[in-house]
């Protein structure tokens, strides 16, 4: 079997007429659409300086981490305090409860980061594919 | 598509754009043919190919502030509808397609040779069910856009130089399937001749 042979076999011959009530149909799902209101856009303005705040303590964490382990490696030397947790707990002044307070929120400021990301990377994912 | 029909769509966009949504029955009457069409390649089911060209027209509306006019709109829709078939065709396979369901062909063919033709043809489309999907999505927008590369390229958001690679491996899958399935046609319909009485 050649080329035009089978160009001549995938070639469709066959050719449906849509239903006479297809434009109306698809024209009152338009208006419906159209009709409906618009979706309520993100509230940047009330979220942003929260954002900002997030991000700041995020970084400020892991700023602290690299420099405690750092110390902590030095001085310390152990295997545990190289382990970002084993740090956590090596920078942790005892009996404070301000800076416990302080590393929750951190940790709570990048857990919300994290989610944020992954709720825009899904969302992008499902605009692209539409 | 004549350059009228890019002129009346692009009118049709701006005035649709200006908030005269009863424009866009211009474009849906223009369109509707190839979309549902197309859906009806994909799915072979003539009442899920309408809702199928239907939700792509909807999304076309939503879509039309993004349409920058870089490509022609048909382009542009048919890329549209295209990736929305492939994801609803993902989602739900099409079905084995049941005889009463084959649609009534707008140029009926001579009785004489034309109800073979049209086994012959369906014979064929069950071959390239067949197929993986991306071998045969590549081969139905081919043929559907006339055997014109650059625009089935479009249509799927691939490159020219993938789609003939697809297009190549999935035409020799069929030249491998398809002699003898036609050929057990042939001979089957040698050894049962119709009745002639």
């Amino acid at each position: 079997m050649n080329d035009d042979e089978l160009d001549q076999l995938l070639m469709e011959r066959e050719e449906i007429v849509p239903s006479s009530g297809f434009v109306a149909s698809v024209m009152e799902a338009v208006q419906q659409e159209a009709a409906a209101p618009a979706p309520i856009p993100f509230p940047w303005k009330w979220a942003l300086p929260g954002l900002i705040v997030s991000v700041a303590m995020a970084m400020g964490m892991i700023a602290r981490w690299i420099f405690s382990g750092a110390r902590v490696g030095n001085s310390v030397g152990s295997a545990t305090a190289a382990l970002p947790v084993g740090n956590l707990f090596a920078m942790l002044p005892h009996g404070q409860i301000a800076a416990s307070t302080l590393l929750a929120l951190e940790w709570s400021a990048l857990a919300l980061l994290v989610s944020l990301a992954a709720v825009r990377f899904s969302m992008k994912i499902a605009t692209v594919r539409e | 598509m004549s350059r009228i029909s890019a002129s009346e769509d692009q009118a049709d966009v701006a005035r649709v754009l200006a908030g005269e949504i009863a424009a866009f029955e211009g474009i849906v009457r223009r369109w509707q043919g190839p979309l549902i069409n197309l859906a009806y390649r994909f799915c072979r089911d003539r009442g899920r190919a309408e809702e199928m060209a239907q939700e792509a027209f909807l999304r076309a509306y939503r879509g039309l502030p993004k349409w920058r006019g870089e490509s022609a709109f048909s382009t542009w829709l048919f890329a549209l509808a295209t990736n929305l078939y492939r994801s609803e065709l993902r989602r739900i396979p099409a079905g084995a397609m049941p005889l009463e369901d084959i649609a009534e062909p707008r140029d009926p063919r001579a009785i004489d040779g034309g109800l073979e033709d049209l086994d012959r043809d369906r014979a064929v489309r069950r071959v390239v069910d067949t197929l993986p999907a991306k071998y045969r999505e590549a081969l139905i927008c081919f043929y559907f856009q006339e055997m014109d590369v650059p625009t089935a390229a479009a249509g799927l958001g691939i490159a020219e130089g993938t789609l003939k690679a697809r297009l190549f491996r999935g035409r020799k899958m069929l030249e491998s399937k398809l002699p003898s399935l036609l050929e057990a046609r042939e001979s089957h319909s040698y050894a049962c001749p119709k009745e002639t009485a």
